[in-house]
């Protein structure tokens, strides 16, 4: 592959301040919004000092938003997992018309705006309080709106030639369905599955447009609570709010992601 | 070797959990807003209100928004991204892509919301852009909520996913390619563009459409800027929420559900792309 | 004789692809207990499909019936039929060491693991792998990997072995050494086996008989003498060797009556005599050197080509006059035409 080769050539200096602009542009609101959240006050700027009272005051607001977003995710997660699993490896195999018409069905909360899926879903079963009132319900949309990421990205795994001999050899060594499916199939993808996992828990800790239409004042989730606090709170709150966002999540995917490199790497080495 | 195989006990046992979700909650809550408008208004004032609203031209202005932006932030975007990837996969030490590519893709699992206070820190009314053009003897510039507020905001939302793609994709390309052209004669843009640029062409639309769906259906930047160019998702949100005109704001979801999967069909039916993600 | 061995009848079986490929018409054979038998033939004829119908990876056409001792087994899947597979890429699974592996036919039906352990030591002893237990897959050269396979597939004890093609992964050198070792091995363990190949040098090495297949059809099953000796149909001639087809115009002039069209006889049978003496005399047009032998092309004057083999060492150029004897007892008739 030809990462890493080529550095002796320098890139046009077009492309070169291409980049400089798009990392400029990517970089300042970032380092901004850290500064907003620790100033005294903002407008005044650095030297108006340094204090942690906007990180207390969002702790004690929007506390609990934290801690929802966390395990929504994770929840996500495990039932894209469960049930995204079985579901790429039926649909890698099958040419049936119905198999096609459910993977185009899956990819619609996707391809339909936000908007208009949690729409559906409150005028179907906001009229369920209960259901309507509980995080389940901001869950559902989670999972419609991040599976097909999961499902696309184990199709293209699970329909690889190499697997289907692996799979054959099991049968003829007299392993079952279940034991093949967990035993080899699953494991042989796990890099795959991994990576789309990845997809899944980021995609829904960010997730605001179903979020917004389907929470209510006990299910608030970090991006729902985000919004709250720039509507109506000053703005080094809301900065300082941002800072805690960054610092929960992004070490979280990182920790994430290097688990899936690190079983990418394993998985690769030798073959 | 794929061998069509028939549906088999097993295979829809698999599907059965996947199915039953989506049809409970994505297919039947779909079907259920396309005769939404019938079933609380009666049939003949539904589809008077179908019509009504396909025909108001403040609806329509606002879905022209929303469609010319998407359209220029997938633009600007697919450019953008596809320059600064290849220059990650082509230029860049592996020490430096390292780097560069963390701090690319950190906004990746930034909501809207945080994009659009970004766009307000850099050109609101207390945004450094102001305070630059203040100090440099001009009158305080903000261009936060107009326009060029959701025009970069939208951009940066959308830059990490591309980037990520296009420095993969650039990873992918067959350098032999490049190679066979130069000792054939092929110029540096000639390689560019008989040889890269094809190579990148199934990413490019791949991620188009994703940038594009993402764009049409964008609500939390727009929402954090309450901005004064009205796009579509707004427009139905105030429908429903402060105005409570629920057939108005179903049909309205419908559109623009119907616009950006037609959209995605006719990229879809372009590239035929095999891993691509719609 | 290993207990395990059973005897496999073939009846009828045939298999066409979803896309309307024939690719095996109605083929019988008859496997003994404890026979290694090779199935022989080009790129494309079926072999593969035959294997695959036997080991119950591909269903058979209606009316296939493939009978394991008394037993017949169409209808019982694959992961019940109590076989064992090498595959071409020999499939080991990437997620296991080498160990885990050759236990895995093992642990899925549930072998206690003491017993488990004893036989994988066991295998790995036979194969002579035993320092390698705990390494990946991965780690492994062409030649051991082909050895872990074979240790895996005959680790619970199957009913038969079935070998696809299992040396076709390895370069030129190793596969001869391989298969010698691989002949030993399966005579040891004294199982039923059905090796799949287009070698008809492996074959000939590792099978007590082979069947040669062409176009979803066998031709032919025989040892190999037999089929080099006595081919039944040109096609098999043909692919055993080379061979010359004596016209009624050629016949007549060496004297020979028969019944056939033509009669036919191989290359190193026909004799080639330098001093232009023999049945009839011809002009050498081409030669080709093939190490041990050099294979020469004579154009028979007025009439056909013939390739005949002189030694290596024999001097004989193009355009030489040279003459050429039939021995009668080499000549022989093929039940079908070319
Ligand atoms: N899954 C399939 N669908 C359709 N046709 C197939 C399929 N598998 C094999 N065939 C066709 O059936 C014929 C026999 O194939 P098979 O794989 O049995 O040949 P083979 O003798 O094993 O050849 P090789 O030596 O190349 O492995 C070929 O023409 C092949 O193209
Ligand atoms: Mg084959």
């Amino acid at each position: 592959m030809s990462r890493g080769q080529g550095n002796a050539r320098r890139a046009p200096v077009a492309l070169r301040l291409c980049v400089a602009a798009t990392l400029f542009f990517v970089i300042t609101p970032i380092i901004l919004s850290i500064l907003a959240g620790f100033v005294v006050n903002y407008p005044t700027g650095l030297k108006s000092g340094l204090t942690t009272r906007w990180i207390q005051e969002v702790w004690a607001v929007y506390g609990d938003t934290l801690a929802r977003s966390i395990v929504l995710a994770f929840a996500c997660l495990v039932i894209a997992i469960l049930i995204g699993t079985p579901c790429a490896y039926a649909l890698s195999q099958i040419r049936s018309r119905w198999a096609r018409a459910l993977e185009e069905l899956l990819m619609m909360p996707v391809a339909v705006p936000g908007l208009a899926t949690a729409l559906a879903l409150i005028l179907m079963y906001g009229h369920f309080k209960g259901f309507r009132s509980s995080t389940a319900f901001i869950l559902v949309g989670h999972v419609l709106f991040t599976l097909p990421f999961l499902v696309r990205t184990l199709i293209p795994a699970f329909a690889n030639a190499e697997l289907r001999a692996l799979d054959e050899a099991a049968r003829t060594l007299g392993a079952n369905f279940a034991q093949r499916f967990l035993g080899v199939l699953v494991p042989a993808v796990l890099p795959a599955l991994a990576a789309g996992a990845l997809m899944v828990f980021t995609l829904s800790i960010g997730e605001f447009n179903l979020t917004w239409m389907l929470h209510t004042p006990l299910t608030r989730t970090l991006p729902v609570g985000l919004a709250d606090s720039y509507a109506s709170m000053r703005l080094e709150i809301g900065s300082a709010y941002t800072v805690i966002f960054i610092a929960v999540v992004v070490p979280t995917l990182w920790a994430l992601q290097a688990g899936a490199d690190a079983l990418q790497r394993y998985f690769t080495k030798n073959r | 070797m794929l061998q069509p195989r028939r549906l088999q006990y097993v295979h829809i046992a698999l599907l059965t959990p996947v199915a039953t979700l989506f049809v409970a909650f994505w297919l039947i809550p779909a079907f259920n807003l396309i005769l939404l408008p019938l079933s609380r208004l009666g049939v003949a004032e539904g589809l008077a209100r179908y019509a009504q609203v396909v025909g108001n031209a403040r609806y329509l202005e606002a879905l022209f928004n929303t469609f010319a932006l998407s359209l220029g932030v997938t633009l600007c975007t697919i450019v953008l991204s596809a320059c600064v990837g290849f220059y990650l996969s082509r230029f860049c030490s592996a020490r430096h892509r390292g780097w560069l590519l963390a701090v690319l893709t950190l906004p990746l699992s930034f909501p809207g919301v945080i994009i659009g206070f970004y766009i307000i820190l850099l050109g609101g009314r207390q945004g450094v852009i102001a305070d630059l053009s203040e100090l440099s003897g001009g009158e305080r510039i903000t261009f936060a909520y107009g326009f060029m507020g959701l025009f970069l905001g939208y951009i940066y939302f959308s830059l990490p996913r591309a980037i990520a793609s296009f420095a993969a994709a650039s990873d992918a390309l067959d350098k032999a390619l490049e190679e066979a052209a130069i000792t054939l004669g092929a110029s540096r843009w000639q390689v560019l563009f008989d040889v890269i640029i094809p190579g990148l062409r199934e990413t490019a639309i791949a991620s188009a459409a994703i940038v594009f769906a993402t764009a049409m259906g964008a609500f939390g930047t727009a929402f954090t800027l309450s901005a004064k160019l009205e796009v579509l998702p707004i427009t139905i949100y105030n429908e429903f929420t402060n105005y409570a005109n629920f057939a108005t704001a179903a049909i309205l979801s419908l559109l623009l559900g119907a616009i950006t999967w037609l959209v995605l069909l006719v990229a879809r039916r372009m590239t035929d792309a095999k891993g691509a993600l719609l | 004789m290993n207990p395990d061995a059973t005897s496999i009848s073939i009846r009828n079986v045939a298999k066409t692809y979803d896309d309307g490929t024939a690719a095996l018409k109605a083929t019988d054979i008859d496997i003994k207990a404890g026979e290694i038998v090779a199935l022989l033939g080009p790129s494309g004829c079926g072999k593969t499909t035959l294997l695959r119908s036997i080991a119950g990876l591909e269903t058979p056409d209606v009316g296939s019936e493939i009978l394991f001792g008394n037993e017949n087994v169409v209808d019982v899947p694959s992961e019940k039929r109590h076989i064992g597979m090498v595959f071409q890429h020999y499939a080991l699974f990437p997620t296991m060491n080498v160990a885990a592996n050759v236990a895995y036919g093992l642990k899925v039906r549930g072998v206690a693991a003491a017993d488990r352990n004893a036989r994988v030591d066991e295998l790995l002893e036979k194969v002579r792998l035993t320092a390698f237990a705990n390494k990946r897959v991965q780690e492994l050269s062409g030649g051991q990997r082909q050895r872990v396979a074979l240790a895996r597939a005959i680790a619970p004890r199957p009913r038969v072995l079935l070998l696809d093609e299992p040396l076709t992964a390895l370069d030129a050198k190793l596969k001869e050494s391989l298969r010698d070792e691989l002949a030993e091995l399966l005579r040891q363990f004294g199982i039923t086996a059905i090796h799949v190949t287009h070698d008809q040098q492996e074959a000939m090495a590792i099978a007590d008989r082979l069947a040669v297949m062409n176009r979803g059809v066998i031709e032919q099953v025989a040892d190999a003498r037999t089929l080099y000796e006595k081919p039944a149909t040109a096609f098999v001639a043909e692919f055993l060797g080379h061979i010359n087809a004596l016209d009624c115009d050629t016949l007549k002039r060496i004297g020979v009556e028969s019944a056939a069209d033509s009669l036919y006889m191989r290359p190193e049978h026909v004799r080639v005599d330098v001093q232009d003496r023999g049945e009839l005399t011809g002009q050498v047009t081409r030669i080709i050197y093939q190490g041990d032998r050099q294979r020469a092309l004579i154009a028979i004057d007025g009439a056909q080509l013939i390739k005949a083999d002189v030694t290596a060492a024999e001097t004989i150029r193009v355009d030489q006059r040279v003459g050429l004897s039939f021995p009668r007892e080499r000549l022989f008739a093929l039940s079908d035409k070319k």
